[in-house]
């Protein structure tokens, strides 16, 4: 089942289209990646699946609906810009983001005391707002994200401003959700992190999907690299078959191969003319991906 | 409604708990206890002023202490009279026995001879006889109480008659003595009087030549208690004397000189009898502009305070959060009322106050019965004010907010609103006109529009318009008000996501006339429309 359909999604701002025929499936229990540089249309989209803004066309439907306003109670999410009433109190913060979700006061603070806890904030309970580091603040919101067991949690850029044990913490976190059947939109332009917690991934570069899908289909489905290390005259690696572009570095280089191309006989042209120290062909890393995507495109 | 009225609360309490509620929750109490406070301490610390006078006719001044006499002890025996335990030092307790022995209509007169008889001369030779400061006695005669009388000190005389002449003034000489004018001067120069008063030989002076002028001099030409005192008794001594020489009998006088008796009168009662007015019918009668001065200032706080909080709750970026929980009207609609009740806790102790002043301080203050300021604070007041400070506040509020949640900044939010103040300040333009004439052509054209309803209806309620009025523009308001709250929504639901610049007016009319909906069958396609931030996913500006 799906949690989250997207189709024919249109946005404009003025003149320039945020986001463009975008159609996707989040399905349930997965942890779906939003990728994309600044400016691709990561955030417009998330503010149309909350209901924050309305598409210009298309549909979005969450859990079967088209009407945000019910799903809002399953839903938690978390904005890329962090903030908290700077005069609340910790605990009374959860209380009172917990309440506007449907919880009762009693109820909202024995949650919010569990996620203090599980975020290492129980000492701060009662400080006010104002005094928390970036980190703690971060932490704070990611908590009151999740204070009503939500069935879809969006998190926009979550890493940011965590030191990397609040990373790995958050990380644990993500995971634990997916394990209980959380659906999680996490919308990142780290890749290394999105390529660690994700199961499926959407790049988005100008308002227009690019690439689609679960993730290891996503990196399959990009040309494979040849990475090798070498001494000699590197003139002849321009010259190799099958090889869609070339960066070499002078003692190591790196190929993209063509769909068809041989590594068995790029190898044999390569013997007798430079001494091979590593030769290795490796699927591309979701940066590599994303990185040769957006060339492409650009 | 139920996540409104969370927002709301919060609100409230986040209110609640700043230094400025407390602050405004306390300002205008305080200052009006200190607009009491002051006057009452001013005269508590007034100094006394010490004069000399050189009395070149040789009776003026003696009369006028004597005069001066017969009126304090007059006003102090009557207040006595009246006071169920009168308190006072035992002499006077006495004299207030003598005065009372006398037939009710010869006591004045009664008075004025004892005082005539003890001249001062007199009054010297007891002063070095009779010990003269005897504060106890089996029964003080009349003549030795004035002996007492006038040998007390200033602060010993304020203690019992603070209005008396002989507790704010100290004349540095006997009556009956000649003040050098030189040592006078002197006295002047280095500050040891406040004034010296020269009386002629004939201030008097006749039909055909005007009496000579008395000199008052002194380096402190501000206060004027002093020369308005002496003014005054000296002329009501002048006039007796000029009356006497012009051999006038004293009803001839009394007629010729009597002043105009112009009784005001009002309507009263459900079939309008005419009655004496009273002060407390006059001041009920401008009870209203203190309503409409004090809603004024409501308003006019209350919703800075909703502009301020919309600004704060844009740049503290939790808004998205709240979206994503609650629709945009909702939030604004929490915000609203949890303002407006922070600004309902605020004027209802202010008002509290305005209440209790009015009743309690005359008595504390010690005015006169006569003066009942309870009028200003008729519950039908009360009750219009609550009504109409929530009826201009929702209207204001609903489009403050809108103008807010637009705004990047306070300072920005300042600009922006300066229109909606403007026109908040006719109502205080128009007060007191409408206030002379509540049923004329002004108050009628302004009571219809929708913007000074709530000031001009609570402006007229002394002189209250016909129950149609009262239902027609109410029923006008309400659906300005929803107008308003349906405009600010929109306006809110896209500027409160907004970075950057300000809007153009013509961006908020169009948002205004923009669909609101899901998309599909519901909603047409917007396709120019110049929504939300795009400084999502990291731009910077707006297109």
């Amino acid at each position: 089942m799906d949690v989250l359909e997207l189709d024919g999604v249109c946005k404009r701002f003025g003149s320039r289209d945020a986001v463009h025929d975008l159609s996707l499936r989040v399905p349930a229990g997965s942890v779906y990646g939003f990728l994309g540089q600044n400016g691709a249309g990561k955030t417009t989209t998330l503010r149309m699946v909350l209901g924050i803004l309305w598409p210009d066309a298309g549909t979005v439907r969450l859990f079967g609906s088209l009407s945000p306003d019910a799903a809002r109670p399953q839903l938690a999410f978390l904005p890329e810009e962090k903030g908290l009433y700077k005069r609340m109190r910790v605990l009374e913060f959860l209380v009172f983001l917990g309440r506007l979700r449907g919880l009762d006061a009693g109820e909202a603070e024995r949650r919010g005391r569990h996620w203090l806890e599980r975020f290492e904030l129980t000492e701060v309970a009662d400080a006010r707002c104002e005094t928390l580091s970036k980190g703690m603040g971060q932490k704070l919101q990611i908590a009151g994200a999740l204070l009503h067991d939500p069935r879809l949690v969006i998190l926009d850029e979550p890493f940011s401003g965590l030191d990397p044990v609040n990373v790995e913490l958050v990380r644990r976190i993500i995971l634990e959700l997916r394990a209980g059947g959380t659906t999680v939109i996490l919308s990142t332009h780290v890749m290394e992190q999105a390529e660690q917690i994700c199961d499926h991934v959407l790049l988005l570069h100008r308002g227009t999907k690019r690439l689609d899908g679960p993730l290891g289909q996503v990196r399959a489905s990009a040309d494979r690299t040849l990475v090798v290390d070498y001494a000699g005259d590197g003139a002849v690696l321009r010259a190799l078959p099958g090889v869609r572009r070339l960066n070499d570095a002078g003692a190591h280089a790196e190929l993209t191969l063509e769909a068809d191309a041989d590594p068995d006989a790029i190898l044999a042209a390569l013997v007798g003319h430079l001494s091979i120290r590593r030769f290795e062909l490796v699927e591309p890393s979701l940066h590599e991906v994303f990185v040769r995507t957006v060339g492409e495109a650009a | 409604m139920r996540r409104a009225l969370l927002v709301a609360r919060r609100e409230f309490l986040e209110h609640v708990r700043t230094k400025g509620f407390w602050l405004s929750l306390v300002a205008v109490p305080f200052a009006l206890v200190l607009a009491l406070a002051i006057p009452a301490v001013d005269r508590a610390a007034r100094p006394v002023l010490s004069f000399a006078v050189t009395d070149r006719s040789g009776w003026l001044l003696e009369e006028v202490v004597r005069d001066a006499d017969r009126r304090d002890l007059a006003r102090l025996l009557q207040r006595l009279d009246g006071a169920e335990a009168p308190s006072a030092p035992q002499p006077v307790l006495d004299l207030l026995g003598h005065w009372r022995a006398q037939p009710a209509d010869a006591r004045d007169r009664w008075l004025q001879e004892l005082l005539a008889g003890t001249g001062n001369e007199a009054d010297e030779r007891a002063a070095e006889t009779v010990d003269p400061r005897p504060e106890t006695s089996p029964e003080t005669s009349p003549e030795a109480f004035l002996t007492w009388w006038r040998s007390r000190t200033p602060p010993e005389v304020a203690a019992f008659a603070p209005d008396a002449w002989r507790a704010r003034f100290h004349l540095v000489h006997r009556p009956d003595r000649w003040t050098p004018p030189a040592e006078a001067r002197t006295n002047l120069a280095a500050e040891r009087i406040f004034a010296w008063i020269e009386i002629p030989e004939d201030p008097v002076g006749s039909p055909r030549r005007p009496g000579a002028a008395l000199d008052y001099t002194a380096r402190n030409l501000t206060n004027r208690d002093l020369r308005d005192w002496f003014e005054a008794r000296a002329g009501a001594v002048l006039e007796r004397q000029r009356r006497r020489e012009a051999d006038l009998a004293p009803e001839l006088w009394a007629w010729v000189s009597a002043p105009l008796d112009l009784e005001v009168r009002t309507l009263a009662g459900p079939r309008g009898q005419a009655r004496a007015a009273s002060t407390g019918d006059v001041l009920g009668q401008w009870g209203p502009v203190v309503f409409v001065y004090i809603l004024w200032v409501s308003v006019l706080v209350v919703t800075q305070m909703l502009v301020t909080s919309t600004v704060e709750e844009k740049s503290n970026k939790l808004v998205e959060v709240l979206l994503a929980t609650l629709s945009p009207v909702e939030l604004m609609a929490g915000k609203i009322l949890g303002i407006g009740a922070t600004g309902l806790a605020i004027v209802g102790t202010w008002l509290a106050t305005f209440a209790a002043a009015t009743i309690g301080l005359p008595a504390l203050l010690g005015a006169p019965s006569a003066v009942d300021l309870t009028a200003l604070v008729a519950p039908a007041y009360l009750g219009a004010f609550l009504v109409y400070f929530t009826l201009g506040y929702f209207l204001y509020a609903a489009l403050l907010a809108g103008l807010g949640a637009v705004c990047s900044s306070l300072k920005e939010a300042q600009t922006l609103v300066i229109p909606v103040q403007g026109i908040l300040f006719v109502p205080l333009a128009t007060m007191i006109p409408i206030a002379r004439d509540p049923s004329g052509t002004l108050a009628s054209v302004f009571t219809w529009l929708p913007p000074f309803t709530p000031f001009v209806m609570m402006n007229r309620a002394a002189q209250p318009p016909e129950p149609w009025v009262y239902v027609g523009t109410t029923l006008l308001l309400l659906a300005s008000i929803g107008a308003a709250v349906w405009a600010g929504a929109k306006v809110f639901r896209i500027g409160i996501l907004m970075t950057g610049q300000p809007p153009k007016l013509r961006d908020v009319l169009r948002w205004m006339a923009a669909p609101v909906g899901p998309t599909g069958a519901a909603r047409p396609a917007l396709a120019t429309d110049r929504d939300a931030d795009p400084a999502a996913d990291g731009e910077a500006e707006r297109p």
